[in-house]
């Protein structure tokens, strides 16, 4: 068990990570839950949510859940409202629904950048729109966008992804400034290039990328529980607007 | 999952630990669990802090250290070593604003340009090199520099301050690439806001300027620093964790927070 100090607990705080059907969003929850949080963990991946919910129940964590069509606001309107049952109120709210996409700009058909658009961009805008007025009433929020260092910088053929990593940063910026004097802090977290994996995978296709990244290795899961948990914690309500990366140095290298 | 917040015995260097921030990171490094080595030019706030870091069950020493004398930082980090056996972690919080504050830019001296420079940001490249000696034989360490929001905007009453604090975040950038494969992370904590302290309670500056309405208090940079100092930070390096109170994402439009159409 990690020992943690008292300030980084969320003992009493409740949240609801949104994820789509990969690792990262599981782990998101986790992390949460290890310092005591009560996760409401949805997914459009029923399977990700039982298997979460399950071992949680195993390891003493609080996590429960639901899956659904996280980008339709039908489905959020559904989905949230079980949330503030079993809940009773949230605190945090960590948006990760996101979903990979690379092709060539041009060979890209108006169908697809549609969808990777409305895929990455419209959970954080439907959650952010359901749970932001709750935390309103309350004057007490944490927000928490998972964001890319795709938002800042770019490659090729990711035209659309890196568009919408963009929408989410300046999303995350604005509601910091129009949401802080009503007790909300609006931040994102920046991923470098991550494994879903927690030990370390050399794989020779990959050799290229590991030598480029700083510091030699990809993320891990693991490598964003900490920063997870500062910025949904009271002891950054300092901490506004801004978007901190792990990313093993990428960003910053020449 | 979550990896360790706690430090564990490690060995942390602070410098201008003896006041405002710097004694609040060192105070919370100690609460962390870390032994503390605070550094500056005057020795009786070290002395202080170093008593309430033992109050806390932790170790500590006050080093005199003179931070623009590379003989006297070089010294303070051996010191440091002989006393610990090793320094895990290194925060350069020393530096002064004030010291230049209201000066007509055409009326700085060479004098006061280079001064402004050689504390604020070559002392930082001092300590930097200094534990680096130790840090790359033990392939392991933490460097958490402190800079201001001063090294990102153009603030004119900053010329030299600013200059350096921007120096700072470059620093960082550098040496967070240079020794990514050493097992060193260097950060930054770019403060860019009006934080309460007793440096710049001298300063009238109306907090509901700034978006979150308040100046931002020394503990709450604790936090962050005993973030950066852990293993739960062991993928960052590089890189600035701005904390602002919003200033930073609020440039575009004047008074944005004030409710208009």
């Amino acid at each position: 068990m990690a020992k943690i100090p008292k300030t980084f607990m969320l003992q009493d705080k409740t949240a609801i990570v949104v994820g789509t059907a990969e690792n990262l969003s599981r782990h998101l929850a986790f992390a949460l839950a290890e310092v005591q949080a009560h996760v409401f963990f949805v997914s459009s991946d029923e399977e990700t949510v039982k298997k979460a919910t399950e071992e949680a129940y195993e390891l003493g964590y609080k996590i429960t859940g639901t899956s659904g069509d996280v980008t339709n606001a039908l489905e959020v309107e559904r989905i949230s409202k079980k949330a503030f049952e079993e809940l009773g109120k949230v605190d945090i709210l960590v948006n990760n629904a996101i979903v990979e996409f690379g092709k060539p700009f041009l060979e890209m058909s108006d169908r697809e950048w549609k969808d990777v658009i409305e895929t990455n961009v419209n959970p954080a805008y439907l959650w952010c729109k359901t749970v932001g007025r709750h935390m309103l009433a309350r004057r007490n929020g944490r927000i928490i966008n998972i964001c890319s260092g795709l938002a800042v910088s770019a490659m090729p053929n990711r035209s659309a992804y890196c568009a919408s990593m963009g929408a989410i940063l300046q999303l995350t910026k604005a509601l910091a400034i129009e949401w802080v004097r009503q007790g909300i802090r609006v931040n994102a977290i920046g991923l470098g290039w991550f494994s879903q994996k927690d030990a370390s995978e050399t794989k020779g296709e990959l050799d290229p990328l590991l030598r480029y990244i700083p510091m030699g290795r990809l993320g891990h899961p693991s490598d964003l529980g900490g920063l997870l948990v500062y910025l949904a914690s009271d002891i950054s309500d300092y901490v506004t607007g801004q978007i901190m990366f792990v990313d093993g140095g990428i960003i910053n290298r020449p | 999952m979550i990896e360790e917040f706690e430090l564990d015995e490690k060995v942390a260097i602070v410098t201008g630990g003896g006041t405002g921030i710097g004694k609040a990171i060192a105070l919370a490094l100690a609460e962390a669990g870390a032994n503390i080595v605070v550094a500056a030019r005057r020795i009786e706030p070290l002395e202080s802090t170093a008593a309430e870091v033992e109050k806390l069950g932790r170790r500590s020493m006050a080093v005199q250290a003179d931070i623009t004398n590379s003989e006297q930082v070089d010294n303070a980090v051996a010191k440091t070593v002989a006393e610990f056996g090793r320094v895990d972690i290194l925060v350069n919080n020393a530096g002064q604003e004030i010291s230049l504050f209201g000066i007509p830019i055409t009326d700085i001296s060479d004098d006061q340009w280079r001064r402004g420079l050689e504390v604020d940001l070559t002392g930082t490249f001092y300590y930097c090199r200094a534990v680096a000696k130790y840090m790359l034989k033990q392939k392991q360490g933490k460097i958490i520099n402190i800079s201001s929001g001063s090294g990102l905007v153009g603030l004119p009453t900053t010329v030299v301050y600013g200059v350096a604090k921007a120096g700072v975040i470059q620093l960082t950038r550098i040496l967070g690439i240079a020794w990514a494969r050493k097992g060193i992370n260097v950060n930054c904590v770019v403060i860019a806001s009006r934080f309460r302290t007793e440096a710049t309670e001298v300063l009238s500056v109306d907090p509901n300027l700034i978006p979150i309405g308040r100046f931002g208090e020394p503990g709450e940079i604790g936090p962050l620093t005993v973030f950066l100092a852990s293993k739960a930070s062991d993928y960052m390096t590089a890189g600035m964790c701005i904390i602002d109170g919003g200033v930073m994402a609020d440039r575009f439009c004047p008074g944005s927070y004030f409710p208009t159409i």
